[in-house]
């Protein structure tokens, strides 16, 4: 399966983006882009695929206030510094753009994030990806450990075949920014599930009790909220080798965005979310009933988790009932709890009390 | 004696530094202990105008004083006294005072004693009444003031502190208990000042600073009654000193400035005085505003010249580049990204010349004729003349120009230039522009005939307190005569009520 779009195909689609301003000017009116709106309102499940994608709501970016004709200037700026990287066989990243952006006079940008979220509205409306643009993230990539085996093309263009148990020191494997077929291909495995985890502190505990082995399973970091190659080799994994992912994280609002983003597809990235979202991953905890079951020590809300967990009512992706009761039952016990607060009964209660209680509940242990 | 020099707030600088605002015709240099050398330069080649001494109001006399002018007394008798040594004491008025204090007019001065000094200043307190009324008395004249005037304070403010905008204004001389006084006040906004402390007050008596006591002065107190949140300052609840960057400058200038204590650090409550220098307040509050709300829509004008200047040709460029295309033409765009006319002035000091160059220029950028009249507000009041107005038209008002233009094409620009004479640089560094006209103009303020009026009744009371100052002591040299002049009969009382205006910003030089 590849999703890439050869040089021309991006540069054409990117020509249509210039020329709606080209034209718009010569029609006598204020240059445009056209995007869809990239709130959680105009997010929809799609049926077909099983996620949620942008829905038909579309904002017009016009020239007539300064700041966006400054953003419609950028993007050309940007289209052009692609073509040449195109045409040049280069790549770079976002924040090298951000810093060659210095040379653009009038069209530099303000900060990185505004280079990134112009990089995010050119792969929306050309429909090519950041790896179309040459366009490399900053971000991190997960570790992984268990008893899995991929084998990655290195930068001298050689297959090395890596087994992320055996053939790695205790950080794991470290997932590489782009886990596309042409890089990595899945070869093997021998376990019955992948546990996604969201602080390097439980990753490393899990690690530590001997917790992949004993429960056959492939551990991952997910560093917080999960950049895009986690997110998608997280899917490939699901889908290549048909294996359940269950998620466990901290027991807050935020977690619960990491997990939507994971099983659902996020808003920022609503227009791939078929690549990266995996549907059939499931919550593991820590769940509002597990500060209660396990009176595990916990913090009260702050403002802005009281006001996350409200937005989240209102959210597509958090529609059904089951995590309906759960945002209220948190909201009402005006709790949070993280993992790790799980070690007020020892270290070892993680591995031997609470996972064995919540994956037997799945089926899983 | 043993001193140590101190700096800061109350110090031998900040005293001199304060004096220099208020005396911006003055030429200050002073070496401190440590050796360095502070100046500050005239700024004003104008001195302040001369004062004319008068007698003392019966409104404000005290009976020590009363006691001691009628003992050391030459007149010939009581008719004599009461109208060569007061100033407000017409003929009128001189009957009227003899009537209420039971006194014969002819009475011989040393026939006077004790009780009746007590019922003539009763009648002087109105306390002693003539048909139900108190003596008809005039007010004292004013021109024994010396306001510094609105101008030279702008200029004293100016060289002291740096700042971006200044409001001031010298209000109408009124009188308390028969003492002539008068407010002036100034706002220094903006610049290099600190925004989350208290803004500095520079308190003021007959162009004396006061560094002390502060919170206790009436001066003060008249900045606390305001509530300078509606004016873009911070103030906690609304009350006391507020927070900006900015400072607020007081002055009263009296016959006889009432002090708190005998060290004459503060100025002690006074109902009158409170009134006019908080009235002072909220017509400064008001500039201030104005200056703000001006400032916001110039920079969003700014940014759309930016735009339509810089951006789009830009946008045109580079689309035209990557594309392969020609450059589009971009008049269309613009119109429609404007859609507005839009006015654009410069006030400018000319070196060569002497004078302050005006450009106001006018720009249609929508698809449609659009006709206005644009007027601009010059300082005619301060003696400016207007040169090389080549566009002509007319006189609005005082101090209010006018010129009807012709219908103005779309895409079309047009410019009005003229020069100030007869001014000194930065007398007048910003022209109001105003239109008349059914679309608005970007950068101009609608003429509301509202506020036409105000500068019509301002001109009146300019005119009014010039004509005041032809004093009525004019009375005194005619003696004990038969008919009191006209005027007396006009005035029904002595108007303790300050007037409705005052003088703004280009009144102070009477």
């Amino acid at each position: 399966m590849s999703r890439m779009h050869t040089p021309e195909e991006t540069k054409a689609a990117m020509h249509e983006v210039v020329a709606e301003m080209y034209d718009r000017i010569v029609k006598g009116e204020p240059p445009t882009m056209t995007l869809p709106v990239r709130t959680k309102n105009n997010i929809a499940f799609d049926k077909k695929l099983g996620v949620y994608k942008y829905g038909k709501k579309q904002s017009i970016r016009d020239a007539t206030s300064l700041g966006s004709a400054k953003q419609l200037l950028r993007a050309l700026h940007v289209v052009e510094f692609i073509e040449e990287m195109l045409d040049a066989g280069k790549s770079s990243t976002l924040r090298e753009m951000y810093y060659i952006s210095e040379g653009w006079g009038m069209g530099k940008f303000g900060s990185q994030n505004d280079s990134n979220n112009l990089a995010e509205d050119l792969e929306i409306v050309t429909k090519c990806l950041r790896e179309d643009f040459k366009l490399r993230p900053e971000e991190d990539g997960a570790r992984m450990i268990g008893n899995l085996t991929l084998r990655e093309r290195n930068r001298r263009g050689e297959w090395m075949r890596i087994n992320a148990r055996d053939d790695v020191g205790d950080s794991g494997y470290g997932v590489p920014y782009n886990v596309e077929l042409e890089k990595i291909e899945l070869l093997e495995h021998d376990i019955d599930f992948i546990m996604a985890i969201e602080t390097g502190g439980m990753f490393d505990r899990l690690i530590e009790n001997g917790f992949d082995e004993d429960y056959r399973c492939g551990l991952l970091h997910l560093k917080g909220q999960p950049a895009r190659s986690t997110r998608r080799i997280m899917k490939r994994m699901s889908e290549e080798w048909d294996l359940p992912v269950v998620v466990f994280l901290d027991g807050d609002p935020w977690s619960f965005r990491i997990f939507a983003s994971i099983a659902y597809g996020a808003i920022k990235t609503a227009h791939i979310s078929e690549y990266l979202a995996t549907p059939s991953a499931t919550y593991l905890g820590i769940t509002a009933d597990d500060i209660v079951a396990y009176d595990l020590p916990s913090d009260d809300l702050s403002k802005k988790d009281i006001e996350a967990l409200n937005a989240e009512l209102s959210d597509p992706r958090f529609a059904d009932s089951w995590w309906q009761d759960q945002i209220n039952m948190m909201l009402e016990l005006d709790k949070k709890a993280e993992q790790q607060s799980l070690a007020k009964y020892g270290l070892d209660f993680v591995t031997e009390t609470y996972l064995p209680e919540k994956l037997a509940e799945l089926g899983l242990a | 004696m043993k001193a140590k020099y101190q700096k800061g707030r109350q110090s031998v600088w900040q005293y001199l530094r304060m004096t220099s605002i208020v005396n911006p015709h003055a030429e200050i240099i002073f070496v401190d202990p440590e050796g360095e050398r502070h100046h500050w330069t005239r700024v004003t080649e104008r001195l302040p105008t001369k004062v004319e001494s008068i007698k003392p109001h019966p409104h404000g006399i005290e009976l020590g004083q009363l006691q001691r002018m009628v003992s050391e007394s030459n007149d010939l008798n009581l008719n004599h006294f009461l109208l060569n040594n007061f100033s407000g004491v017409t003929n009128r008025a001189r009957k009227e005072l003899c009537q209420a204090a039971e006194l014969e007019g002819t009475r011989k001065m040393r026939a006077i004693k004790g009780d009746d000094i007590r019922n003539l200043l009763e009648a002087f307190q109105g306390e002693r009444l003539v048909n139900g009324q108190p003596a008809k008395l005039l007010k004292p004249p004013t021109n024994c003031l010396s306001p510094i005037a609105a101008i030279l304070i702008k200029k004293g403010l100016s060289k002291t502190l740096a700042s971006r905008s200044i409001t001031t204004l010298t209000r109408v001389p009124n009188v308390t208990q028969g003492n002539p006084f008068q407010v002036e006040v100034g706002l220094i906004f903006g610049g290099s000042m600190a925004g989350d402390k208290p803004v500095e007050i520079l308190r003021f008596a007959n162009r004396v600073p006061l560094m002390y006591q502060q919170g206790g002065c009436l001066l003060t107190k008249a900045i606390e009654s305001v509530d300078w949140r509606q004016y873009g300052l911070d103030q906690a609840g609304g009350k006391g000193v507020p927070k900006g960057p900015a400072a607020i400058l007081v002055h009263l200038a009296s016959t006889n400035v009432q002090f708190t204590s005998e060290a004459k650090e503060a100025l002690a409550d006074n109902g009158e005085v409170m009134e006019e220098a908080r009235k002072a307040m909220l017509e400064m509050g008001r500039g201030l505003r104005k200056h703000l709300e001006k400032k916001k829509k110039m920079a969003k004008t700014k940014e759309k010249f930016e735009l339509i200047n810089d951006i789009l040709p830009a946008i045109a460029e580079k689309s035209a580049q990557l594309l392969n295309r020609p450059v589009p033409e971009l008049s269309g765009s613009i119109t429609k990204i404007m859609s507005a006319v839009i006015s654009e002035s410069t006030t400018v000091w000319n070196k060569a010349t002497k004078q302050t160059d005006v450009d106001i220029v006018l720009f249609n950028y929508t698809s449609r004729a659009r006709a206005y009249t644009i007027l601009a507000t010059w300082p005619e009041k301060s003696g400016a003349t207007m040169e090389n107005n080549d566009t002509g038209g007319r006189k609005e008002a005082l101090g209010v120009w006018a010129w009807k233009l012709d219908a103005l094409q779309p895409g079309e620009r047009k410019s009005i230039t003229f020069s100030l004479s007869g001014l000194e640089r930065g007398d007048w560094t910003e022209t109001e522009v105003l239109f008349r006209g059914s679309q608005d103009v970007i950068g101009a303020t609608k003429m509301d005939e509202k506020f036409l009026q105000e500068i019509r009744r301002q001109e009146q009371l300019f005119k009014e307190s010039e004509d005041e100052n032809t004093p009525s002591e004019q009375t005194l040299d005619q003696a004990p005569v038969a008919s009191a002049p006209p005027v007396v009969e006009e005035v029904a009382e002595p108007a303790v009520a300050p007037p409705e205006g005052q003088r703004t910003l280009f009144g102070g030089d009477v």
